[in-house]
């Protein structure tokens, strides 16, 4: 399993941000299919930008953060890369530092996401196979716990799928009203 | 009537099964004294019902066959034939009990031929004495009270219906006996019922039930005609209103249900023996195909190829035609192929009304008086069968509309669909991630997504609810007569719709300005980036609906950017309310840049038109208000680089002729609807919550910028927020870039790389979906 020791590099070094494939198999997300899985690795590199940029500025003056708005909206990508990195050294010099937990804390991230999501998916279908032993048998206590659980499980699993993602599930109402 | 070539095997076998049967009833004298009451109620209880039932949709030449089997058992003394009866026009105090004696009574000549007076006279007593007795019994209690009913008349008739009911069935097997002794041949009174099926909606259960009591007696032979599923379907939705009495009607009890279909089928197994069971041979799609409803019409292949034509010329028949096709289930597939995919329906009546409503359709298009569009509409109605759920006829309301002004609108309509309930839905949804990221990482560093799967869920359904009946699927019936409606007035000259109107499939007027799903940096946007100017007219919404599902269609299958779709909605408002033309967005070029060019230049136009007084005003005025006050909504920082952005706003306000209000209506100016939201959004900004969920605002610095909006000083904290995390991000990018051991590895590269073997599941999608989710959560959070 990937972990921070594996790629542990002195500050100057540069760092594996190569997000592969295989990478994500190992944490887990073996089930995707390929294409899922460049869909996951595009927002995982952007989660990650997005994570270190917002710990890199949190607590940059703003004088600083439009003197930084002003070099990347220079119009040669090129002059603005170059002033970019020399306003990263002089500015946040500990830049290196907050790209390696980032990185370290999104593998903790992905590999707790596909933990979570194969509990959840587990004790929902434990409970399912419990009422389909007993369709007709009102649920001892610790089944019902289960259920209250799997139910929250759920429940969180869908808030997690936030907005629309959940219309990513099989539409299961079929023609009827809503 | 139809032809029933071939059929005579049918009424053979019809013809047989009734003779068998009256061979089985006992003979009986004129002076047999016949089974006391006990004998009779065992006989009945013991006995297989004597009905006879033939099904079949309508026009498969059911009533035809009927007559030609009465009229073979007609020259058989066996049988007495009485005239066939109608359900569907009985009255609501008719049973067929009781309507079955009175053609006995109008018959009692040809019954009692060969009978002597007396033996006459105690038939007609008998028969009077029944037909009392059915009478009452048919009479609900409360309405047997009459000003002039005497208290004794009233006890009398509470005698005779409490407990009288055994006895009255009694009596008619007593009468129906004492009918076939007048003839020593006669075995048995045939009682034929035509059109089973067209009884009163909330008498099945009793027809079926008297069918099965008439049927029970012996010397009595019910022969049935009808639709069988009608029978059924009408016999549960009876039985289901009175068992949900104690139910609520929004619950679905599975366990009820399951009792009410289980006692429909029983009842009418019971009623109608597999013996004596026959079903009508389906006509063959030729046969459909060349159907038309008297010798002089067209047949439907003739009107199909008219209508084909006529669509060569008009893009916009193909959306009518796929409508009133569905009337009849008809596959789409005949237009490009000239031949039919599969059959279309058995029933010739709905073959009838496909016909109708293509002749009506094709009228359509002439019309231009309010009147006769009424006429036809209510034509149309009153020809196709009025889809399930339905509590009322359709109604509409069209009048001049007399506030038109100069617009080229002559109705209003308002048709009120409330009464029906259905539902009616298009497709999964496909995956769609489109993000514009694939030039190189400062591109990559601007998030934007959209998602249009929410509209393609909501533009996709319609569904009316209905306060008497409970949830129902009708995937042809409802939408066929919604959309057939629709097309007839679309065929009309422009016509004003109100905002109640139901007729947009489900998109209300005001609806058609689409909210999109954006997100931008992740950040959920709540303001409209995806628009179309307002429709002030059935064909523009029925047009930009279409469109609109054609850019989620091509959205989902190109996987087309946020900046693409936006040009597509621009090419898309320009066939609709310049050229006055469906949208061919499949075709469509796209291209940002030159889509607003395109619109540009056809402002010009609009204003020359506008001022000749050519072309539709409405829908020029509109488009470019919508230019106006819309376009600028894409002009977003994260979607357009600021020069991008400078020279479209520059454009804008080079044809408006400046930055401000200008009082001649014919001109547009820069707009000061964005400035509106803008400033709304800025005023709210008080808290940091507030400015961070409204920070994806502050990407309109340039555009305000070129269009000289002015904004309260509170825009300034969400400009600084919008800067900040575009700088964040940015910083990121940077960052990992200066950070990476060798090159940058774009996920993205390997998007169409190899082709997994493994198959997307409900658990694939659902987990890649929770992991989405999950990461911006964990990204936005510090």
């Amino acid at each position: 399993m990937p972990g921070p020791d594996s790629r542990r590099t002195s500050d100057n070094s540069s760092i594996d941000l190569a997000l592969t494939i295989d990478w994500l198999d190992g944490l887990g997300f073996e089930v995707l299919t390929e294409p899922q899985k460049t869909i996951l690795l595009k927002a995982a590199f952007e989660a990650m930008e997005e994570k270190v940029g917002l710990e890199l500025t949190a607590n940059l003056p703003n004088e600083l953060v439009d003197e930084f708005g002003a070099i990347i909206d220079h119009p040669d990508a090129e002059v603005a890369d170059t002033r970019a990195e020399k306003w990263l050294q002089d500015n946040l010099p500990g830049y290196r530092h907050v790209v390696r937990r980032v990185r370290f804390e999104l593998e903790q991230e992905l590999l707790s996401i596909s933990t979570d999501f194969t509990k959840i998916r587990g004790s929902t279908e434990q409970v399912l196979r419990v009422q389909e032993r007993q369709p007709n048998v009102t649920s001892p206590n610790v089944d019902l716990v289960e259920s209250d659980s799997t139910n929250q499980n759920l429940e969180n699993l869908q808030s997690h799928s936030l907005e629309n993602e959940v219309d990513l599930l099989p539409n299961v109402e079929g023609g009827r009203k809503e | 009537m139809t032809r029933l070539e071939g059929h005579q095997n049918l009424i053979d076998r019809i013809i047989v099964a009734s003779t068998s049967l009256a061979n089985s009833f006992p003979a009986v004298g004129p002076s047999d004294d016949g089974p006391d009451d006990l004998a009779l109620a065992l006989q009945r209880i013991s006995t297989d019902s004597h009905v006879v039932s033939v099904w079949g949709d309508r026009g498969t030449g059911k009533s035809t066959l009927l007559k030609y089997v009465l009229e073979r058992m007609m020259d058989d003394p066996r049988f007495c034939v009485m005239p066939p009866l109608s359900p569907e026009l009985f009255g609501d105090q008719d049973s067929l009990l009781n309507v079955t004696l009175a053609v006995i009574q109008a018959n009692l000549l040809k019954i009692t031929q060969g009978a002597t007076d007396s033996e006459r006279l105690e038939f007609v007593k008998d028969l009077q004495r029944t037909r009392r007795s059915a009478a009452v019994n048919a009479i609900p209690l409360d309405r047997l009270v009459t000003a002039a009913t005497s208290i004794g008349e009233f006890a009398r008739d509470i005698q005779d219906v409490a407990g009288g009911t055994e006895q009255m069935w009694q009596d008619v097997q007593r009468l129906f006996r004492s009918a076939v002794t007048f003839d020593e041949r006669r075995k048995s009174i045939v009682v034929a019922i035509d059109d089973a099926d067209l009884m009163r909606s909330t008498s099945v259960v009793e027809l079926v039930r008297q069918v099965r009591l008439l049927g029970s007696c012996d010397h009595v032979i019910v022969i049935i005609v009808g639709r069988e599923n009608d029978i059924v379907t009408r016999f549960v939705r009876e039985a289901r209103e009175d068992s949900y009495v104690h139910v609520d009607r929004r619950e679905f009890d599975l366990d009820l249900e399951k009792e009410i279909r289980g006692a429909a089928n029983a009842q009418m197994r019971k009623t109608f023996p597999q013996w004596g069971t026959f079903q009508m041979p389906e006509p063959d799609w030729d046969e459909r195909l060349g159907f038309t409803p008297t010798l002089s019409d067209q047949s439907i292949l003739e009107l199909l190829t008219t209508i084909d034509e006529v669509m060569a010329k008009n893009a916009l028949d193909a959306c009518l035609v796929d409508s009133l096709l569905a009337l009849s289930h008809v596959a789409r597939g005949i237009w490009s192929t000239g031949t039919m995919a599969f059959p279309l329906s058995s029933n010739l009546r709905a073959l009838a009304q496909l016909s109708t409503s293509l002749k009506l359709c094709l009228d359509a298009r002439d019309i231009s008086s309010p009147t006769r569009l009424a006429q036809t509409l209510s034509s149309l109605v009153a020809m196709i069968d009025v889809p399930f759920g339905v509590q009322s006829r359709l109604e509409w309301n069209l009048k001049e509309n007399s506030s038109s002004g100069s617009e080229r609108g002559v109705l209003e309509a308002f048709i009120d669909f409330s009464s029906i309930y259905g539902a009616v839905q298009a497709g999964q949804w496909k995956e769609l991630d489109a993000l514009t990221v694939n030039s190189g990482r400062r591109e990559a560093s601007r998030h934007v997504e959209f998602d249009l799967r929410p509209y393609r869920r909501q533009f996709a359904r319609w569904s009316v609810t209905s306060t008497s009946v409970r949830d129902y699927e009708d995937w042809s019936g409802s939408q066929g007569l919604l959309l057939a409606v629709q097309g007839i007035l679309m065929h009309s000259p422009a016509i004003h719709l109100s905002n109640e109107s139901m007729l947009t499939d489900g998109a209300n007027l005001n609806a058609l300005s689409f909210l999109q799903s954006v997100k931008l940096y992740g950040r959920q946007t709540d303001d409209h980036f995806l628009t179309f100017p307002h429709t002030p007219s059935l064909a523009s919404t029925i047009r930009s609906i279409s469109a609109w599902n054609g850019i989620v269609e091509r959205a989902a299958t190109e996987r087309l950017s946020l900046r693409d779709v936006l040009a597509l909605t621009i090419e898309a408002a320009i066939a609709i309310f310049f050229d006055e033309r469906d949208a061919d967005i499949e075709s469509a070029d796209i291209g940002y840049g030159k889509a607003l060019d395109h619109l540009e230049s056809v402002s010009e136009l609009c204003f020359a038109q506008l001022r000749g007084k050519t072309g539709d005003p409405g829908l020029r005025q509109h488009l470019l208000a919508w230019y106006q006050r819309w376009v600028p909504n894409h002009w977003h920082d994260a979607i357009f680089s600021a020069d991008e952005i400078v020279g479209f706003a520059t454009r804008l306000v080079d044809l408006s002729g400046g930055t401000n209000p200008v009082a001649h209506p014919l001109r547009i100016y820069g707009d000061q609807s964005l400035g509106r939201r803008l400033s709304r959004y800025a005023s709210d900004a008080g808290k940091t919550e507030t400015v961070e969920n409204r920070a994806w605002t502050g990407g309109y610095q340039t555009v305000v910028e070129a269009l000289d909006i002015s904004l309260p000083p509170t825009w300034g904290l969400i400009r600084q927020a919008w800067q900040r995390l575009g700088v964040a991000v940015a910083a990121g990018g940077v960052s990992m870039s200066l950070s990476e051991e060798g090159p940058v590895t774009s996920p993205s590269r390997s998007i169409d790389a190899g082709v997994s073997a493994a198959v997307a599941t409900e658990e694939s999608e659902l987990l890649l979906a929770y992991a989405r989710a999950r990461l911006r959560n964990w990204a936005s959070s510090l």
